[in-house]
């Protein structure tokens, strides 16, 4: 069977594989910001989000 | 929508309001089509031969109904909802929301108009003409700023667990959409159906399942009142889907002329989603550990925790028939049929009617016209869609086995499939009728809504 291969590659599997490193970059930035520390915070504060959303903007 | 005290702002939710009540007519009109098209399978002749009464023509206008303009379009509306209420502000702009809501219901409308002349580009989802597409991209590039600025200026540094998920679904979207829809045009053969299967599938996983995911994250703690049971165990959750999704499109090409190994790596990646989707089953059914009653009367935990139930089936599913000695009997069958109806209509459209039944008396400051007639629609939705997604597994199987016998003639196996199909009318009617309840209690407690007060906490 004929290998057709080639150009899926460079058409999706090079993007697919673009995406994957930038979702780690992602993840690293995230890290290092403190935004997915080992905190249960929000899913309290959550909870309680109906209220008035501060002043005016 | 809610009425504001002095120099206290509330959320006025018209941007949400005006989606979900666009996604419920869409919803009608697209369930509708629907069960036309389930009854064509028996009575081909049914509306004569007029041609965008057709069933070519009426086919992807149920599709791209049923996936933009009811799904999506609810989907947005939800985040439209939650973001700001997560984030502690108002939403961005609501002048913002609303233009990108007339310019959806253009694009639908334009959808509607173009698929019934016969306009279609012929690839599974990406039918839409090239002028629809880039409207859609512009639309999604509208949604996209209103949403972000709103989490740009959020008062918690750290976000739930339904932010990261919206956040990157908007991301995710733009993503798998141009290449479904843009670069589809510069391939051909082989490779156009390896695109397109790539979009199909994504069209779903990274489209509506972080959408679903970050609704169900949010209404289901919120409407059981209970604190969700993990938040690092929903990031795992969120960061493996990130990382597994994209790589399983090539499923739908097993037995095909791609190369071996590219099957052989969605296959892997189509195993691995069960790292997220059990860590998101376990921390659902974890929250509502000791709140289960609330499923006798609480109507929105019915439909989001079936959704979670419904969830969970069609991710076992998934994988197992991404298998190669399982796919070379269901691949091309009507259990795929069902299996893809299970995800949209079974997990992700509960997902999203649940939020719904529980985000609009809230927007509108009233109380739901009529718990009865919401638990009604549940239950239709329930027994319709079970007998639907079963009869098309059973159907289905049973049609796969015998298309592997080569003595069968292949018009006999048509004719196998027709009690199956009647099956399916009925739990298509069923379903309809649950669209028609909820349609008239959202209409009803809209317009009743002065009469009908939130009382007071």
């Amino acid at each position: 069977m004929a290998d057709y291969t080639w150009t899926s590659v460079l058409s999706i599997y090079v993007l697919m594989a673009c995406f994957v490193v930038a979702t780690a970059a992602f993840l690293v930035r995230a890290i290092r910001s403190g935004a997915v520390a080992d905190d249960e915070a929000p899913k309290f504060r959550m909870l309680h989000d109906d209220e008035p959303c501060g002043r005016e903007r | 929508m809610s009425t504001e005290s002095p120099g206290v702002a509330r959320h006025e939710d018209k941007s949400a309001f005006g989606f979900l009540i666009v996604a419920s007519v869409f919803f009608l009109i697209s369930g509708l089509v629907a069960l036309i098209i389930a009854a064509k399978l028996h009575l081909p002749t049914l509306l004569g031969e007029v041609s965008w009464l057709t069933y070519g023509r009426m086919r992807p206008l149920h599709t791209n109904g049923m996936l933009f303009g009811w799904l999506l379009a609810a989907d947005m509306g939800l985040c439209f909802y939650l973001v700001p209420r997560l984030c502690g502000v108002r939403l961005w702009s609501e002048k913002l929301g609303l233009a990108t809501l007339g310019l959806w219901t253009f694009i639908i409308l334009g959808a509607v108009v173009t698929l019934s002349m016969g306009i279609n580009q012929g690839l599974e989802y990406a039918e839409l003409p090239l002028w629809l597409d880039v409207l859609v991209t512009v639309a999604w590039v509208l949604f996209a700023v209103n949403i972000f600025a709103t989490v740009a200026v959020r008062r918690y540094q750290q976000m739930y667990v339904s932010l990261w998920y919206i956040l990157a679904s908007i991301l995710w979207t733009a993503f798998v959409y141009i290449v479904g829809n843009f670069a589809t045009h510069f391939t051909s053969g082989v490779n156009q159906a390896n695109l397109n299967w790539f979009y199909v599938h994504n069209a779903v996983g990274l489209i509506f399942t972080p959408l679903g995911l970050g609704i169900g994250y949010y209404f289901i703690p919120k409407a059981a009142e209970t604190p969700l049971y993990s938040h690092r165990l929903s990031m795992i959750g969120f960061w493996s889907l990130a990382f597994v999704y994209v790589w399983t499109g090539a499923h739908h090409m097993l037995h095909g002329p791609i190369s071996q190994w590219l099957q052989t790596v969605a296959i892997l990646f189509s195993v691995m989603l069960m790292i997220p989707v059990w860590s998101l089953v376990w921390n659902f059914f974890a929250t509502m550990k000791g709140q289960w009653h609330q499923l006798k009367d609480n109507v929105p935990i019915k439909f989001l925790m079936t959704g979670t139930i419904f969830y969970l089936l069609t991710c076992f599913q998934g994988p197992m028939h991404s298998l190669r000695t399982v796919n070379a009997i269901v691949s091309k069958t009507d259990w795929i049929v069902g299996h893809a109806h299970m995800a949209v209509l079974g997990a992700f459209s509960f997902f999203a009617i649940g939020g719904a039944y529980y985000a609009l008396p809230r927007m509108l400051g009233t109380r739901l016209h009529s718990q009865s007639l919401a638990n009604a629609s549940f239950w239709l939705w329930l027994v319709g869609g079970l007998s639907f997604f079963v009869s098309l597994w059973i159907g289905g199987f049973l049609q796969g086995l015998q298309w592997n016998d080569a003595t069968i003639p292949f018009i006999d196996t048509v004719k196998f499939m027709a009690p199956f199909w009647g099956v399916r009318l009925m739990g298509g009617l069923l379903m309809f009728t649950g669209i028609l309840l909820f349609f008239w209690n959202v209409l009803i407690t809209y317009m009743g809504r002065a009469e009908r007060p939130e009382p007071a906490v």
